[in-house]
């Protein structure tokens, strides 16, 4: 009896050996799974069935924002409510802007500061686009931001066109940025029904 | 000298309590910002960007995820296909949705297309989608802070 309880030593060695192997390949697993997270957003449209026929508690008339487009897709005229709103050499601006980032994108990945300056380039002038579309729904609205909350925008865009320029429309129209806050403007946005020669 | 060498002390003793805990911040930090989720994003898609996207806001409701590539083809479950042959996915889809005992209203399609693509396809989607009674639609873009 003496003889198996014998003085236990005061710190027991645990052999970590295992538990280490084990946590440093989680650590490895998490580690080359992660990505380079892109924030994204979100816009709702409203696109209800049988669409084009009007909600009878829709009185005030939809804002338009007519969009046309060269047959590669290029912005060729903006129309908001009717009215003319783009200068022609922002378009042509616009449209070599898209062209440079193409032929950057196609030159190949080795290429970084060349693609960033183009993506920069095309920033600026589709910022300057964004401020004369909200400035055109601004005064469609009748000058009054708050009307925009019971007034929908419908975009009439043709066929060919970038998408990208529509999601600028939508946010020119959906709201104003003001310093880190966000006013918002429309925020029911629907497509126009298609046009039968397509 | 001599007496510092005692015999033979093959291992040293390492205290490696301050390593575990480093690992383990590090591996509770991954965990915490994995997110599998966002695994739909899809590299073949580039997203126009915006400043003012609203956060994407997660329902209870799994999302159906429609991604338009450059080329006019729709990726769905992660496979192109091409825009024309939709229907017959989203008609499966509506079957397995009507199964599960809800309504196509309920679910929001996600629309993520491609900055280059044509708006006449995304339009082509959308109505494709509504031929099949789904009409809370979503456009994504890529949040660009201003």
């Amino acid at each position: 009896m003496a003889k198996r309880f014998r003085e236990l030593p005061s710190k027991i060695p645990i052999d970590m050996t295992a538990m280490i192997d084990v946590v440093f390949q989680l650590l490895t697993f998490f580690m080359l799974s992660i990505k380079a997270v892109v924030v994204e957003g979100d816009f709702n449209i409203r696109m209800p069935l049988g669409a084009g026929a009007g909600n009878p508690d829709d009185l005030v008339p939809p804002i338009v924002v007519k969009m046309m487009a060269t047959p590669d897709g290029h912005l060729s005229d903006v129309k908001v409510g009717g009215k003319g709103a783009v200068g022609r050499d922002l378009l042509d601006a616009l449209a070599g802007a898209d062209a440079t980032l193409e032929a950057a994108m196609k030159s190949g990945p080795g290429n970084g500061p060349q693609m960033a300056a183009a993506r920069k380039a095309k920033q600026r002038v589709t910022d300057q686009l964004t401020a004369i579309i909200q400035q055109q729904v601004i005064s469609a609205l009748g000058g009054d931001p708050s009307r925009a909350e019971h007034t929908e925008l419908e975009l009439d865009c043709d066929p060919a066109l970038r998408y990208d320029h529509v999601i600028n429309a939508i946010t020119a129209a959906s709201g104003i940025v003001e310093g880190d806050q966000i006013v918002p403007l429309i925020q029911k946005i629907k497509f126009s029904p298609p046009k039968k020669a397509q | 000298m001599a007496k510092k060498r005692r015999d033979g002390v093959s291992g040293t003793d390492i205290d490696m309590t301050p390593m575990i805990d480093v690992t383990f911040q590090l591996i509770t930090f991954f965990m915490f910002t994995i997110n599998f989720s966002e695994a739909e994003q899809d590299q073949r898609v580039q997203l126009p960007p915006s400043q003012i996207a609203k956060p994407v806001q997660n329902s209870d409701m799994e999302p159906l995820t429609l991604q338009l590539m450059n080329d006019g083809r729709v990726i769905y479950a992660g496979e192109p296909v091409a825009l024309e042959a939709l229907g017959d996915y989203l008609a499966n889809e509506l079957q397995i949705i009507r199964d599960a005992g809800k309504q196509p209203g309920d679910i929001t399609v996600v629309v993520r297309a491609d900055g280059r693509s044509q708006t006449g396809d995304v339009q082509q989607i959308i109505r494709a989608c509504q031929e099949k009674e789904f009409d809370k639609f979503v456009l994504r873009a890529e949040y660009r802070a201003p």
